[in-house]
Order: structure tokens, then C-alpha cells, then sequence
């Protein structure tokens, strides 16, 4: 396989190359850079999945010398997440991490990530901002993630302090047993109830979400929170 | 019988006639050509004779004939709403297959890797 990627970079123990950086990404042509550099400074393979981009989201992913794989049109962050997790395993991926296209994530907290994995301690690393750190994060939204934690561990019986953290590192044999078939952002809902019916072994690590004013309008709005819970339920009924 | 009994006889007739035709043929499912058979044979007996569906209607306890129909078709609605709605979500998640199949067999083709190993999982 021909190695992507950069070159006099950091490592976090291990092949760096066997770690796979899954980054979902749509119309985030102004962002996208922003983000990437700094996984830059580590020694993993990066693949970015342009969920049907209409900017130059892709064209930015290839200039930051990424693996790019590019959706005909939007289907979801979730469908986006399970392309670059499949493309990851076929090219031999040991851990997956995925990682938000928008800037909110540090890159410096993927090593806390792989961690346990990397020690065999736990099949799935959750990132979690309530044991770590938030900027900027509005009351409105923090209620809702709330709340969302509530139902994931009414609904899917998992305990977390966090859901719908696009943070989150999977062992080679955590991402082959999940399959993410919720297109949208209810996928992060689906991943938790997977972890519990696979038995597989999780555990939460702190880190730091950054909200900006641009994310917070792009992201999801609170009201996308029962739209979430809606297709959950639909979910459940047609398979 | 009224002009309108008439005419909607016919055009029901010929809609169960159609689908006898397809069923022989073996032209579609045959389990749905039954059921809308039976669509069809109910609609026809119920505006050729409405007097057994008034009767029908206060064996269940509705008073009106009209009745039982608007009821019988408001839950129709509801059901064949439900079943659209699942079968497009299913469509949905058949194309997205479809969408990242595609994009992975385009990266190995564009950066030149072993596309047999796209099928492994």
C-alpha cells in the first residue's frame, strides 16, 4: 500500500500507520485545511470522505495530502463515517479514530484516545467533553447534550457523560462489528447501542471541544435533537 | 341503477379484469394483484348494492354506510402512509450502499490499489 500522507511527523507509539483518521466532511472547504494541519504533525493516515460536497471541500483534502474519497452526493455524516471506517479496514487499519471536518476537535487529544486501545485495555475510546473541556459551548446546546445523554442511557443503556462526540478511537475488530447504517447525525446515537449489543469494551476519555460561532449555525440545532430521537424510534421499526 | 353506478361498475370490472389477466399472465406479484382483486371486488359490491354496506357498517356499530368508508380509508391511508415511508428508508440506505461502494472502488482506482481488496471485511 502506498502510504498517504506527511512526512517528520509525531508518533503515538506503535506504526503510526496502522492508525486511520476518519474525517467526515461536508462543504467545509474553509475549515478543512484548518483542521487537517494538525493531524499533520502525526505519523497517521488520514482519510477524509466529502460527503457530497458542492465547494471545493475535496480539492482542500487533496492539497493537505490526505486520502480523499468522495460520496456522489450527501448521504449523511453517518454513511460518511462508515465509508472512511470500511476504506480504513481494507487498507489494514488496526485503530480508527474519527474526527470532525470543523475544527472542534484537538488533535493533541487523539493520543489520549488510542491509548487504551493500544494497551488492549478497551475495544472502543469515547471522547467525552464533560470530562474534559468545552469553549464556547452555548447553555442551549449544553442542555441538549444533556438531555441526550439522558435518553442514550434510557435508550441505548450505555453509560456515558457524552453522546454525539464525533471523537472517538475504535479497535480494528470495535469498527468491523459496528456498522453505521443511519445516514445523519443520529449515527452517533446507533454506534453506542452497537457497543452494548456487540459486548464490546468501552471507556471515556476527557477532551476539548471548541464551539465558533460558524460551527454552532452549521451543526445541528437543538431541534434536530427530536428529529434525532424520531429516527431512533423509526429505526428500530424498519430495519 | 344511476349513471354513476354504471360507470364506476365498468371501470371497476375492467380494473378486476386487468389484473385476472396479469395474475394468469404471471405479469407482477401475484400476492398484490389479490389484494387490490379485492380492493376492486369490495368497491364494486359496495356501490352496486350500498344497502349491504349500511348493513355491514351497523354490524359494527356505525350508523352510515359513508361512515365505515371514510374510516375504512383514513386507516388505509395511515398504513400505506407508514409502509411508503419504510420502504423509502430502505431505498435510502440500499443507494447510500450504493454511494460508498463507489467512492471506495474510485479511490483505489485513483490511487491505483488493489481493488480486490475493497471487498474484504
Amino acid at each position: 500500500m502506498s502510504g498517504k500522507g506527511f512526512s517528520g511527523r509525531r508518533s503515538t507509539g506503535g506504526d503510526g500507520a496502522d492508525v486511520w483518521i476518519v474525517v467526515p466532511a461536508y462543504n467545509e472547504q474553509t475549515r478543512l485545511s484548518a483542521t487537517l494541519a494538525p493531524l499533520a504533525a502525526w505519523d497517521h493516515q488520514v482519510v477524509v470522505v466529502d460527503d457530497g460536497s458542492t465547494d471545493r471541500t475535496g480539492e482542500v483534502a487533496a492539497a493537505a495530502n490526505a486520502w480523499c474519497l468522495r460520496h456522489l452526493f450527501n448521504c449523511g455524516q453517518g454513511a460518511a463515517l462508515q465509508t472512511g471506517i470500511d476504506f480504513a479496514l481494507r487498507q489494514g487499519a488496526k485503530i480508527i479514530v474519527t474526527f470532525d471536518a470543523d475544527g472542534q476537535h484537538d488533535a493533541q487529544d487523539i493520543a489520549r484516545l488510542i491509548e487504551p486501545i493500544r494497551s488492549g485495555q478497551v475495544d472502543v475510546v469515547l471522547g467525552s467533553r464533560f470530562l474534559g473541556s468545552t469553549v464556547g459551548l452555548p447553555r442551549g446546546r449544553w442542555l441538549i447534550l444533556k438531555l441526550g445523554v439522558l435518553f442514550t442511557r434510557l435508550f441505548s443503556r450505555v453509560r456515558v457523560t457524552d453522546t454525539h462526540n464525533g471523537l472517538r478511537a475504535f479497535s480494528r475488530s470495535a469498527a468491523r462489528s459496528i456498522r453505521i447504517t443511519i445516514g445523519g447525525m443520529a449515527h452517533a446515537s446507533e454506534i453506542l447501542e452497537q457497543i452494548r449489543q456487540h459486548n464490546l469494551r468501552y471507556c471515556e476519555v476527557p477532551v476539548t471541544i471548541k464551539y465558533f460561532d460558524e460551527t454552532l449555525e452549521k451543526g445541528q440545532s437543538n431541534w434536530n435533537g427530536l428529529r434525532i430521537v424520531a429516527r431512533l424510534f423509526v429505526g428500530r421499526i424498519v430495519r | 341503477m344511476t349513471p354513476f353506478q354504471w360507470i364506476t361498475l365498468v371501470s371497476l370490472s375492467a380494473a378486476l379484469l386487468w389484473e385476472l389477466i396479469r395474475m394468469r399472465t404471471g405479469r407482477g406479484p401475484w400476492r398484490q394483484g389479490a389484494v387490490r382483486g379485492v380492493v376492486w371486488t369490495m368497491a364494486a359490491v359496495a356501490i352496486a348494492k350500498p344497502e349491504l354496506l349500511q348493513a355491514a357498517a351497523r354490524l359494527i356499530g356505525i350508523q352510515r354506510g359513508a361512515d365505515l368508508v371514510f374510516y375504512v380509508t383514513a386507516l388505509a391511508f395511515v398504513a400505506t402512509s407508514f409502509f411508503l415511508y419504510a420502504r423509502t428508508i430502505r431505498l435510502q440506505s440500499q443507494v447510500t450502499e450504493l454511494v460508498r461502494e463507489l467512492a471506495i472502488l474510485e479511490a483505489h482506482r485513483t490511487h491505483g490499489l488493489d481493488s480486490r481488496t475493497t471487498r474484504q471485511r
